[in-house]
């Protein structure tokens, strides 16, 4: 079979690959980083304190690279797109099995806790690890939970694709009214001190874009989810 | 004294996923594997939150609040994944086993 | 000792991953993958990469096997 000479060539190769990259790894931790390695996020990082945002990964995604992040949701929104085209057969037949109770109950219970968490990830992602992509990802997981449990339950698509389209315009608009003002694509034209770094309230506009990923991300994933979901439900 | 505590804790957690990983070898079906898989590691994991709680007293709120989390979700898991073996016909080691499960859905029909 | 832990997680994934690709069985390859997410969370963690684990973490080990198996489902549900 040529194809299985061809995965089992890859398959080498990927493993050459990776034993070299755990030795340079290793050889990194015992001896010292080389000098240039070091200072490069030296470098980030001071130009990152003049942006108020305690952390540097958001100031680098949302900020400096804001316009590829852009890019990114809008690629997710095709991949969402092509799911939605791909499985839309009309076909009514519907199985269902019925979800035991310990299970219905346990996902009333847990749905707000994670929606809680998911929304906490997403406001707090200028100061600690997490950030929109990751908060979205984690509501549309508890859209799934509610989706798997209970089998009669439907997200709307007029409301989640209003949710959709208000963060994508809303997150274009910051991105113009940076450019009106500042003369730069997602300036930061709210007062942003340095003084106020670490506080929920800081960093301009960077934790609001933030909270706009999250609504678009988390919108799109539970469409995808229940996309899937219930047309492999249908025969 | 409590970090002695909190060693003592971890050390005890640790046992208890110790128990529960010996157990999941040598239990026979999936059932009696649930049963293992499921009961000593909820244990580990609320020892082991307790011991961090007697090591970082400061971190105690998020550290019960994942307890509470840990404790509401590792029964439910294991308990839809028996359930859905079952449902499946997965069967047990001993046909003889006492199942209620299928008693009452064999009362029902 | 961290060193250990790395090394460990290297070993591990490519383990998994191989196991991965030889395994017959298509839902059980994806479980393996699973695990594969499941040590990069370690390393990125290690490397001092939280944002990235998180992610990883919820990404790699939760949704994308979830819509896989899903997608394994209406494959099968389509032959």
């Amino acid at each position: 079979m040529n194809l299985k000479r061809d995965v089992a060539v890859q398959t080498y190769s990927g493993l050459g690959l990776s034993a070299l990259l755990a030795i340079t790894i290793l050889n990194i931790m015992l001896h010292n980083m080389p000098q240039s390695v070091k200072r490069a996020g030296e470098k980030l990082l001071e130009i990152n304190s003049q942006d108020g945002v305690a952390n540097a990964v958001t100031t680098v995604v949302v900020y400096f690279r804001g316009f590829d992040t852009l890019g990114e949701i809008a690629v997710l929104f095709i991949a969402s797109l092509g799911i939605g085209l791909v499985l839309s057969s009309h076909s009514e037949h519907h199985h269902k099995v019925e979800s035991s109770f310990i299970l219905k109950t346990a996902s009333k219970l847990l749905f707000p806790i994670i929606i809680l968490f998911g929304i906490y990830v997403m406001v707090y992602g200028h100061l600690s690890p997490g950030g929109g992509f990751q908060g979205g990802v984690i509501v549309a997981s508890a859209f799934l939970l509610l989706l798997i449990s209970h089998q009669d339950f439907e997200l709307s698509h007029s409301v989640i694709s209003a949710f959709e389209t208000l963060a994508g315009v809303s997150y274009v608009i910051i991105g113009l009214m940076g450019l009106w003002i500042l003369d730069n694509f997602l300036g930061n034209f709210i007062p942003h001190d340095i003084s106020q770094m670490g506080m929920l309230v800081s960093g301009g506009i960077i934790p609001l874009i933030y909270i706009i990923v999250g609504i678009k991300v988390g919108s799109e994933m539970s469409m995808i989810v229940q996309n899937l979901l219930k047309r492999s439900d249908n025969e | 004294m409590l970090t002695y505590l909190g060693y003592l804790f971890i050390v005890l957690g640790m046992v208890a996923f110790i128990i529960s990983a010996i157990g999941l070898l040598r239990m026979p079906d999936i059932y009696s594997r649930m049963h293992v898989g499921a009961k000593s590691p909820t244990m580990g994991t609320i020892l082991v939150i307790s011991g961090a709680i007697c090591l970082e007293p400061t971190w105690a709120l998020k550290l019960l609040l994942l307890g509470a989390f840990i404790l509401l979700t590792n029964p439910l898991s294991s308990s839809v994944i028996a359930r859905a073996s079952h449902k499946a016909g997965v069967p047990h080691v001993n046909p003889k086993d006492i199942d209620e499960l299928r008693d009452y859905k064999e009362e029902s029909q | 000792m961290i060193g250990i832990v790395i090394l460990g997680s290297f070993i591990a994934i490519i383990i998994v991953a191989f196991a991965s690709i030889v395994e017959k069985r298509l839902a059980d390859s994806i479980v393996l993958s699973m695990g594969v997410g499941l040590g990069s969370v370690v390393l990125f963690f290690i490397f001092q990469a939280p944002d990235v684990a998180l992610t990883e973490a919820v990404i790699g080990a939760g949704i994308s096997s979830v819509i896989f198996l899903m997608a394994l489902k209406h494959l099968k549900a389509s032959r």
